[in-house]
């Protein structure tokens, strides 16, 4: 059996998940906390990749990361970067595709706490960002756990957005869901119920461990 | 010495209110806001800490200003530091008690502080405690002592004791004196306990659909001083005793010591040490000459 | 000197007699909202409706709790006009067949009652 996709795969949602981490803090801080009229636009925004089919959210970035295109065009003269059909086009799609799932669970944990708590701190002469990192984060840990988890799982199970923008490279972009395709068509059903067997197990573990360490509040946030 | 003087539109569950207030404090004293819930007293302490924003108007601390719409000024509550007690305590959860001290800890403060304020708040035995295994009285006297921690000249409370039971209530009202006499505090405190507030306070403002309508000496304003009894005089509990269904409690007025029969419903609000009024009618009392 | 009369929220009616007049103490006015207070050791209960006895603030109540004592006993009664704490003799309390439930008059001296504006 060929590893390569199954490697690809998890390094892929390790690194989309470390950055969604990373963007997500500020963004679902802002959305809590603030009472600007383009919240719910954004709000929208984030959220629309749970309900867009991955194809189109692919098409737009085929497109837009296109060297044909003026944005495409200006990564790949300027930075040097070419984002389709490449990792790093990969992950700049797993981020965005996955993104809901990293911020809602962040927010609704940073809307659930009372806002005294911010307030107190505040008052004490805490800076926004002290306050953030020390009291507002600590506090959340259960949602923090959950996005981690709902944003790895969900870039292990992405294949819309990834063929569409990553086509289907062997070691480049080629990852686990994609490779199942291909050797369903090739009428390979073992190595295909390999690779599925092990994105199963490992994915029943990853939600079980979190379903057993966060008891109720993974549910909660699921319904 | 604290000049409020303040405009703003609030939306409550009632609909719109116009908050329109002009408040002057001396420093040093304990204040009271009084009244009826929505009438604009929490807002009126979150404007003065810098936890919301005035739509316009002045506040003047002292010589300083902290907020002018005119001159834009708007100092960020990081910059007043004003000690503030929440009525939801808003300890910390995921700090101890020792932890959610030393946060409040400005830059290069002495550490001293944070023994001097468990010892005095009798939090010693508490301090590896989190937040969530204390109770109410307990989780109260954290965020008092939380609130000293950057010595304050302000201390704000907002209806800080009406969760508690009477005792836990009577023994923090203690407490809040203690503390606003040693720290040299200017306390606000909002509260509708009329016992408390005279205990406990300097003057009273009331405030009514965001302004304030009335203002006084607690005694003056609860109408204390003015019962149409005529055999008063005020003086300082020295013993309260039970005696069958009923307490007797002894007065020093003067330099005598009368005793006067309570029922136990306001025996209890009183202790040693406390200062009170005697009266009778001019009716009852017995004059002889000696 | 004054006799005043006290109309309670309830409608009760009841009388206090001051050394204040209305030139000495300006609170004294028709229409001016007053508190009125008595101690409780000063209320006297009675289980007859009509009494011919010179004291003129009666009020109908009913026995909520008996607080029994040695000497004395402690009544919670509940009347129109609220919550009233009466301290009577247990000997009195044995003597008339107090017990909770029971209705009673109570009755307070007009020079007992204590106006505050």
């Amino acid at each position: 059996m060929d590893w390569q996709p199954l490697v690809l795969t998890f390094k892929l949602a390790v690194v989309t998940t470390a950055i969604l981490f990373v963007v997500s803090i500020p963004i679902a801080n802002w959305l809590s906390s603030t009472k600007s009229k383009i919240r719910p636009v954004l709000e929208t925004l984030v959220s629309m990749p749970l309900v867009l089919p991955p194809t189109v959210l692919g098409f737009y970035m085929l497109v837009a990361f296109s060297p044909e295109n003026a944005f495409g065009n200006w990564l790949n003269e300027y930075l040097g970067i070419k984002l389709i059909f490449s990792f790093g086009g990969l992950v700049v799609a797993s981020v965005i595709y996955s993104l809901p799932f990293m911020v809602q669970p962040i927010q609704a944990g940073l809307s659930s706490l009372p806002s005294t708590l911010k307030e107190a701190s505040y008052t004490m002469g805490k800076s926004k960002m002290t306050t953030l990192l020390k009291i507002l984060l600590p506090n959340i840990k259960p949602s923090l756990l959950t996005g981690i988890v709902l944003s790895f799982a969900h870039t292990v199970g992405e294949f819309g957005v990834v063929l569409m923008i990553g086509g289907n490279m062997p070691g480049k972009t080629k990852v686990a869901s994609i490779a199942i395709y291909d050797e369903v068509e090739a009428l390979n059903y073992a190595a295909a119920n390999s690779y599925s067997l092990i994105l199963f197990s490992v994915t029943f573990v990853i939600l079980l461990l979190v379903y057993l360490t966060n008891g109720g509040y993974f549910k909660r946030f699921a319904q | 010495m604290i000049r409020l003087n303040l405009k703003k539109t609030l939306q409550s569950a009632g609909g719109k209110m116009v908050l329109d207030l002009q408040l002057t404090i001396e420093k040093g004293e304990f204040v009271t806001l009084f009244g009826e819930s929505g009438a604009g007293k929490t807002s009126t302490l979150r404007m003065l800490s810098g936890l919301l924003r005035p739509d316009s108007g002045t506040i003047e601390v002292g010589e300083a200003t902290w907020f002018s719409s005119q001159e834009n000024i708007d100092l960020k509550p990081q910059q007043r530091k004003v000690g503030y007690v929440f009525q939801d305590y808003a300890l910390f959860p995921n700090m101890n008690v020792r932890q959610n001290l030393e946060y409040a800890l400005q830059k290069n403060q002495d550490r001293a502080i944070i023994e001097e304020l468990l010892e005095f708040a009798e939090l010693v035995e508490l301090q590896q405690r989190k937040p969530e295994t204390l109770s109410g009285g307990q989780k109260q006297r954290v965020a008092l002592a939380r609130a000293l921690v950057q010595r304050p000249e302000i201390l704000i409370l907002d209806e800080p004791l009406s969760a508690l039971d009477l005792k836990m209530r009577i023994k923090l009202q203690e407490y809040l004196l203690k503390v606003h006499k040693k720290y040299k505090l200017t306390t606000i405190l909002v509260s509708h306990d009329i016992a408390e507030i005279v205990k406990l306070s300097d003057s009273v403002f009331e405030l009514q659909n965001g302004s304030v309508v009335k203002k006084g000496t607690a005694t003056d304003f609860f109408g204390l001083n003015k019962t149409s009894a005529k055999f008063r005089f005020s003086g300082e509990v020295l013993k309260i005793q039970k005696e069958d269904v009923l307490y007797v409690i002894s007065v020093l007025i003067g330099n005598d010591i009368i005793r006067v029969v309570s029922d136990p419903k306001e025996a209890e609000l009183l202790k040693v040490g406390d200062q009170v009024l005697v009266a009778s009618k001019a009716f009852n009392p017995i004059i002889q000459k000696i | 000197m004054s006799i005043v009369f006290v109309t309670m929220d309830s409608g009760e009616e009841l009388m206090s007699v001051v050394i204040d007049t209305p030139e000495s103490a300006p609170y004294l006015k028709s229409g001016n909202k007053v508190n009125v207070l008595f101690k409780e050791t000063e209320v006297a209960v009675s289980t007859q409706k009509e009494l011919n006895i010179s004291i003129e603030n009666r009020i109908a109540g009913n026995i909520t709790h008996i607080e029994v004592g040695v000497l004395l006993s402690r009544l919670i009664l509940e009347t129109r006009i609220g919550e009233v704490i009466a301290l009577i003799s247990t000997m009195s309390v044995r003597q008339m067949g107090l017990v909770e439930k029971t209705n009673v008059m109570i009755l307070v001296k007009l020079n007992e009652i204590i106006l505050a504006p």
